[in-house]
């Protein structure tokens, strides 16, 4: 037997994916009945039936989404701690590129995160009104939601099963550092330049959301999100290590940088979402909400400001940039 | 007004408590619903209440399919348009008579001046204003009653719903409310009530039979 499926935090997180199955299946079936039943102005028993079982399928999914928030954050914890079984692994890097499935499961869980969100937006802007609206849309939605699901699914099997303690892997440094003569960055980009497009992506993101700029918000948020993510490891996190070959995205989540990288990574993330959200409502249902706008602002401004400040104690403190 | 098609209520499926039910109340009338004990009067009220939903057919109340509502929506438009007088009441009984409706006026507004006011008025008009500091659980039945009614009123509902109200009454309390449910109905309410009491039988009002679920003229 595989020592990895034996492991109390393992066994754990899988069992938890279970219990999510078993609440998206149950949500699976309603919803299905929705999609196909749902008639508002009808007043039959069965349409009084599924009035009453939306209920439950709202229940379900808002379980759904409380739930998969903390179990991807457990997950992240839970290959963290694997590190130490994984011969070659110093932190969650190792662990998640020891085989072709851990950085898909993590993307997708992430994906997940956001399509919950989604929905459970449309489900406030459902029940603000009084005839149900957007019902079949939410069920519909759902559907493509439990086949995400059934794909991480699919990903935890195989990454878990697959995880060897007796095959070495690589260690952040290998896996983030540079190779001979080859950029890591996206679009040949070097560092300086990747920087002064982080901050110009910031602004315009910002911007956009004050002065309400849907499709901005839409492009530029996922052009962020994905500069973002090269910023952190490549450059910001080196002033978290204070070591400028330490490039890595997941070594901020353990106790030795006081695991600052679920908030990094939780407000970027948190931000990116929220303004996604936001602007999906303005384009599609016209609906513009200020709260979703004030929560992506205040987390996106977070997360500048600690990745910021990180560099800027540095030099405070050294009177030199790494 | 209220107009009630083809209602019916099943608890199991081979169980019909109300069966295809229809009739309309008109604005500021005063409707009689007769019919012996289990005959279906307090499931009926209790969907006209809002608090329970029918297993098939339409419930409009002021031109609203009521039970087509989402939740949040329903529990305002009760607040708002329906006052319930249960058969226990229903009071929170280690509360004084004013805090029952300050609880229930409680969602509806922001102001307590305003609260205040109508506190006091719907106890003046349920002839209950003089124990409004008593506490709930040592009052007579006929007290208990007339703060249900003066909670019913409190947010203005346009239509009040009693069930078996003499029930708990002697004579001369039974008395009394019908002279209180007079008065109700010279202010423009409507008003439904279940009973098995023949006091009603005296009073000038539409009445229905009810009988093994379903409803007769
Ligand atoms: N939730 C329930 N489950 C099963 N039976 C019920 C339920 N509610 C009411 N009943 C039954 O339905 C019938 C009508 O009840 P009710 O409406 O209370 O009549 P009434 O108020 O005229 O006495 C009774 O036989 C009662 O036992
Ligand atoms: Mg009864």
């Amino acid at each position: 037997m595989n020592k990895i499926l034996l492991n109390q935090k393992v066994i754990i997180y899988l069992s938890i994916e279970t219990l999510l199955l078993l609440l998206a299946t149950i949500a699976f079936f309603i919803a299905f009945k929705i999609v196909k039943n749902w008639d508002i102005n009808s007043f039959t028993p069965n349409q009084f039936t599924l009035e009453r079982e939306n209920y439950l399928f709202i229940t379900l999914v808002q379980m759904l989404l409380f739930f998969s928030i903390f179990d991807t954050i457990y997950f992240i914890y839970v290959i963290d701690k694997l590190h130490l079984f994984i011969p070659g692994a110093m932190c969650a890097a190792g662990v998640i590129n020891a085989n072709s499935f851990g950085v898909p499961l993590l993307l997708l869980k992430l994906f997940f995160i956001f399509l919950l969100l989604l929905w459970q937006n449309i489900n406030i802007l459902d029940l603000r009104e009084k005839t149900f609206p957007y019902t079949k849309i939410k069920a519909s939605f759902f559907i493509i939601i439990f086949l995400a699901l059934i794909a991480i699914i699919y990903f935890d099997i195989n990454y878990f099963f697959h995880l060897k303690t007796n095959l070495p892997v690589s260690c952040c440094s290998t896996l983030y550092g540079q190779l001979e003569g080859q950029n890591p960055l996206p679009f040949n980009l070097d560092t300086k330049l990747l920087l002064i497009l982080f901050y110009l992506l910031f602004i315009v993101v910002f911007g956009a959301l004050i002065g309400e700029v849907a499709f901005l918000i839409l492009l530029a948020t996922p052009l962020f999100l994905y500069i973002a993510y090269y910023s952190v490891t490549y450059f910001f996190g080196t002033y978290i290590y204070e070591l400028p070959t330490h490039k890595c995205p997941f070594c901020m989540f353990q106790k030795e940088y006081y695991y600052i990288g679920y908030l990094i990574w939780g407000s970027l993330f948190l931000g990116t979402f929220f303004a996604l959200i936001w602007a999906i409502d303005a384009l599609l249902f016209k609906i513009w909400q200020k709260k979703l706008k004030l929560i992506a602002q205040i987390s996106l401004f977070l997360f500048v400001i600690i990745c910021s400040s990180y560099v800027a104690f540095y030099y405070f403190k050294n009177g030199v940039f790494l | 007004m209220i107009d009630i098609q083809n209602l019916t209520k099943k608890v199991q499926p081979n169980q019909t408590i109300l069966d295809n039910i229809s009739f309309r109340v008109k604005k500021g009338e005063l409707v009689i619903v007769k019919g012996v004990s289990g005959s279906g009067k307090t499931t009926l009220l209790s969907i006209l209440a809002t608090l329970d939903k029918p297993t098939s057919g339409k419930v409009l109340i002021n031109n609203q399919a009521v039970h087509k509502l989402p939740d949040l929506h329903l529990s305002l438009f009760r607040a708002q348009h329906i006052g319930f007088v249960a058969q226990h009441f229903n009071l929170i009984e280690h509360l004084s008579v004013y805090d029952n409706l300050l609880i229930a006026k409680g969602a509806l507004t922001n102001s307590i001046k305003e609260a205040k006011s109508d506190i006091t008025k719907a106890l003046k008009q349920a002839n209950i204003l003089h124990k409004k500091d008593a506490i709930v659980k040592n009052l007579s039945g006929g007290e208990k009653q007339r703060t249900a009614i003066a909670r019913a009123l409190v947010n203005c509902a346009d239509i009040l719903l009693f069930d078996e109200p003499t029930a708990a009454l002697d004579s001369k309390n039974s008395q009394t409310f019908l002279e209180l449910l007079q008065n109700l109905h010279k202010m423009q309410k409507t008003i439904i009530v279940a009973t098995h009491d023949p006091i009603f039988d005296t009073l000038k009002a539409k009445t229905f039979i009810m009988q093994d679920g379903k409803l007769y003229e």
